[in-house]
Parts: structure tokens; sequence; C-alpha cells
């Protein structure tokens, strides 16, 4: 860890400000794109993002450097919180294969893979997302997710296997080469 | 796949674009409005602490006033009612009637009117019972000549014709009884002559206290109705225009703690401390026209054959450019609330109106707002203490309970903020409230 991060993160746990918008600066935009796959329909991303930052600095004094770097504790919290707003707010919706609409998006073409299955992503049904997210990204297990969702295994299985086929749907639509690499899937 | 693995990758380490700057300028305010609150909810437990355990100062003022008539009557030598009624078997008088001692010989005259003034001291409380038993030895002697003198013989006598059988004691009491109906009224000023210099202040301040109450109430709106600013002292037109903008009042809230003073026949007058908080929105929606010219072909003509004739020529568009902006205002005060309040009582509930005025003594207030020329100027900057109105009008209605009560009804809020050099706003607003109340017992 740079001598830098671990000065920053010092400042922060003393309720610097210097120190935390140096964080923010730091973790803003990685945490912005986990905020935009986690984040449920209707609620903003960058809402969503900087309620995590509240809670990061809130909590910050009890990160311990020696379990693991800053980011992946930090990009923890967010998925905590938007699965925590998801409950709340009973957004979990996991649509039946009939309901599903796809929204075409032409404009991809130019844009790089990730960032293109980034909007994708934004795109899923909230139960989707969720499920896609920890399983694929994250490298949940199925036992996992359902843990964290309040859902049972088979729901998350299938939800996933939904979820995939919405996804080449959606990539066939936008006639993107990573059409290729999904139908591999 | 390896390539599906390495867009997964992609995706985790994805940094999305960002305004840094502005998002954190965001996030800042967002910080400083929960710690806000999370302040004000911790304030809460502490102000009710404080108000309950001022709610008790009142009982250290107000003595035991049976401890003092016990000092004050036998520091002056006078019987108190204990005394005046314990019959001496030992020392009754030829005719069998018990006499107190003090009626023993000397000057019955005198002693008839120091049995008055006695009297004053056991039947009555609060200070204007010490200021009477010290009229015995105050009372100027042109006062006694008011009192009609009566021998004390010769009303026992008459009371021994009207029941002879009755005991000793009795006889005495209606003795007594008809000594005081011989008694001409004294004037006012002279039982108020020892009020005013001999029992100062203190003496009405105990009364005051005893017969006041003290009250913890806290207000918190559910709902309130949009209202317009009324803008005065501007008289161009358009600025004016730009200045009455709707407002959306947000969550508002008042708590205090007061005196009550029950001036009886359901009206309450008060006086206390009060702190409100009242948040609002400003929507501030304008429209920019912008006009282009656009030189092209403006009309095509096809002939039989199909020939083609353009037309060019210039094309005006305009747009029309609605941009909103957004302005979120505070505004707190502490000050010394007044109010005046009855109430109606309908079987099990009961109504209160009341009228009430707040004189801020601290305030704060927090946001922008338009000057006289439409810019944006700080509130903070601005408004003056003194220069404000703070009145409202109060229905509730709630059931009748003993201490606590929970009511609800419409608050009515008149607000006038006068900036100087620039204008004067006016404003009502009508809102849904809930109340709390709790009257502090007195000791």
């Amino acid at each position: 860890m740079p001598k830098n991060l671990q000065d920053i993160i010092e400042q922060c746990k003393k309720k610097d400000r210097r120190g935390q918008k140096a964080l923010f600066n730091l973790l803003g935009p990685t945490l912005l794109s986990v905020s935009r796959r986690y984040s449920p329909q209707g609620i903003d991303p960058k809402d969503n993002l900087q309620d995590s930052f509240i809670k990061i600095f809130n909590r910050i004094s009890s990160y311990n450097s020696e379990k693991g770097n800053i980011e992946s504790w930090a990009k923890k919290i967010l998925i905590n919180t938007s699965i925590d707003k998801l409950k709340k707010h009973r957004y979990f919706f996991f649509p039946e294969k009939d309901m599903l609409e796809i929204h075409a998006i032409d404009e991809m073409e130019q844009k790089a893979n990730s960032d293109h299955l980034i909007q994708l992503i934004e795109q899923l049904p909230d139960g989707y997302k969720q499920v896609f997210n920890l399983y694929e990204i994250e490298g949940y297990n199925h036992q996992e997710i359902a843990g964290l969702m309040g859902i049972s295994e088979s729901t998350s299985r299938s939800q996933l296997y939904r979820c995939k086929q919405l996804l080449q749907k959606m990539i066939s639509k936008s006639n993107h080469t990573m059409n290729n690499h999904l139908k591999a899937l | 796949m390896d390539n599906w693995k390495d867009i997964i990758k992609d995706v985790k380490t994805h940094q999305s674009q960002m305004d840094i700057h502005s998002e954190w300028e965001k996030l800042h305010l967002k910080m400083q409005n929960r710690k806000r609150k999370k302040t004000l909810l911790l304030m809460i437990p502490l102000i009710v602490s404080t108000v309950l355990i001022f709610g008790y100062f009142p009982g250290f003022f107000v003595k035991d006033k049976s401890e003092d008539n016990e000092n004050l009557t036998h520091d002056q030598g006078i019987p108190s009612k204990v005394q005046f009624n314990r019959t001496d078997t030992s020392k009754q008088g030829s005719d069998g009637v018990a006499k107190p001692k003090f009626l023993e010989g000397g000057n019955q005259n005198l002693s008839i009117y120091v049995e008055r003034s006695t009297k004053e001291i056991t039947g009555k409380k609060h200070g204007v019972e010490k200021a009477s038993s010290e009229f015995a030895k105050e009372v100027p002697d042109n006062s006694r000549s008011l009192i009609k003198p009566t021998s004390l013989n010769e009303i026992i006598e008459m009371t021994e014709e009207s029941g002879a059988d009755s005991p000793p004691q009795k006889n005495f009491t209606s003795a007594k009884q008809r000594i005081f109906a011989e008694i001409e009224p004294i004037p006012g000023k002279v039982y108020q002559f020892p009020t005013i210099f001999k029992q100062p202040v203190f003496a009405f301040s105990n009364q005051f206290l005893e017969k006041g109450k003290t009250h913890f109430g806290a207000s918190f709106s559910l709902g309130q109705t949009k209202y317009q600013y009324e803008i005065h002292d501007v008289t161009n037109f358009s600025i004016k225009n730009i200045l009455q903008k709707e407002v959306i009042p947000l969550e508002s809230f008042h708590i205090e703690t007061a005196w009550y003073k029950d001036f009886g026949v359901g009206f309450h007058g008060k006086i206390g401390l009060e702190y409100s908080q009242i948040n609002d929105m400003i929507e501030h929606i304008t429209q920019k026209t912008l006009y282009s010219t656009a030189i092209g072909t403006i009309e095509q003509i096809f002939n039989e054959e199909g020939e083609i004739l353009n037309i060019t020529g210039e094309k005006n568009y305009y747009s029309i450019i609605e941009s909103k902006s957004v302005r979120y205002n505070q505004y707190q005060r502490l000050g010394i609330s007044l109010g005046f309040m009855k109430d109606y009582n309908f079987n099990d509930f009961k109504l209160t109106i009341g009228v009430s005025k707040l004189l801020p003594i601290f305030h704060q207030n927090k946001g922008f707002f338009i000057d006289g020329v439409g810019q944006l100027a700080a509130i903070s900057n601005q408004y003056q203490a003194g220069k404000e109105d703070w009145s409202g009008m109060v229905l509730l209605a709630y059931p009748f309970s003993n201490g606590f009560q929970l009511s609800c009804g419409y608050h009515l809020r008149y607000n006038s903020i006068s900036i100087p050099v620039l204008y004067t706003r006016n404003h009502y607003t009508h809102s849904f409230i809930i109340n709390m109340h709790y009257e502090i017992p007195n000791k």
C-alpha cells in the first residue's frame, strides 16, 4: 500500500475533510461503476454512491489494512448498501420471461466492451442485476447470494440463467461484437 | 471465453467518468445535512431533560405554607388558628365560655382586632396572608377607626341567648363569627399597603408561580400548502415577478417550554422559550428562447418530366430552453414566544384555538434568495434580526388526558421578513401539524 494512501486513511480516521476528499477522488470513479451496476431502477447511482461514502467515512476507523485493500472494503460497503436499499424499498423484482422488454443500444459500437456491458447491466431488472453482479463479477456462489439477498438458492440459479438469456438478446439487438463471447456462456 | 473473462475483469476495475469536484460538493452538503439532523435528534432528549429539570424549579420558590404561618405568628406573638381554637379549661371565665389567652384582660377591642388579623393568616394562602398578619402592627391609627369595636362580653351574651345548650367551644366559634360580622370591610388600600411594602415582589412571585404551570411542547408539520411571497417595496414589475416564486414548504418544527397562566373560563396565556426551524424549497424555472437561421433548400418542385426545381432561402428556427434551479433554505429561530389561547370542551375532547407571536433573540438563516436586481444572494448576509415578524394561529383537537397530550390540528403561520433597502417579503403558510404537549407538575 502506498504511503500516500495510508496517510489518506489516517486523515479520514481523524475526520479530516481533506483526507475524505482525497479518498473520494481516489475511489469515486471505481465505486461509481459498481454503483451503476448495483443501483436499482429509479435510484440514481450517484445518490447510492454518496450514501455509501458517508458510511465509508463513518466506519473507516474499523478498517484494517491487513485484511484487504481499501478498495475491496469500500466496494463491499457499497454492495451491502445497495442490497439494503433494495430490501428496504422492496425493489427485488424478478420478471417473468414474457414481461421482459429489451432495449436496443445502437450507439455502443464505438465504446469499449466493459463499458458496454455496464450499460447493459444497468438496464437489467433489479433482481437479475444483483444476481449477475454477485455471481459473475464478484465471484459469490449461489448459497452466498441466497443468504445475502434473502432468496432461495434455486431462485438465484434460475435468475442467473434468465439474466444471461436476456443479456444475449440485448447484445444481439445492439449488434455488438461481444455477442459472440456471450453466446459461449 | 477468455475474452469474456477479460471483459468481466475490465468491468470489475472499470472507472466511470464523473465530475469529481461537483460530486464531492454534493457529498459534502449531504454529510453536513445528516450531521445537523443527527445533532438535532440528540438535542431533543437534552431539551426535554432540561425542561423537566427546570419544570421543578418553581417548587424551590414555593415554600411550605404551614411552616411559614407558624414561624410568622410565633415571631409576632400573634396566635395561630391552632392556638385560637384551643380551649384552656383551667382558664375558663365565670360564664363557662373558654377564652383564648390573648383575650384575657387588656383592651378587648384591640383583641378583637388581632383576632381578625389571625383569621386572615389561616384562612388564605400565599403572600397576602403574611401581609395581613402584620396588619396588627402596621395598621395606622386612622384605619382602626374604620373598625366598629364590639364588646366581646356583649357578643358572647348574645350567643348564649341564641343557644344556651350549645357547648362552650361551639358558642365561642359562633361568637367569633358574630365578631367578624360586626367588623366593617376595611378599605382595600389598607390591606395593600403592607402587601407592597412589606412583602414585595417575592410574595407576588410565589403566587404567580403556583398558579402558573410549566408546559413543554413540540409540534411537527405533516403537510403544508405551497405559497407565494408577497413582495412589497419593489416597483419594477419584472423583478417583482421574478421574486414572487412558489415556495414548497418542507419539514418544520417548533419546540418550546413555556409558563401557562390560567385566566379562567378556558382562557390561557403563555410566555416561554421557543426554537423553530423551517425548511423550504424554491423551484425557479426560467425559459430562454434561442433563435437560429438555416440557409438551404426550403422548397422543391418536381415538374412532369421529373425535373427538380429547388428554391433556396432562409429558415428561422427557435428553441425554448427551460432551465430549473432549486434552492433549499433553512430558517432557525430561538426566541421568546407569547401566546393567548382559549379552550373549548366537547365531551371527552378539548379544542384549543390560540394566537402566538415569536420574538426572536437568536436567528440563523441558510440558503440563497434573489435580491432586488434578480441576483442570487446569501440570506445570512441580508436578513437582520428585529426586521421580521413571526406570528401564528393554531387550532388543535385532543382528548383529555393528564400531563401528556398528543394533538393534531391546523397551523396558520405568518412570516414577514424585511430586507433593508431591497424589499419586504410576506407570506402565509397553512399546515397540518401534530403537536405534543406535556404539563410539568409544580412541586
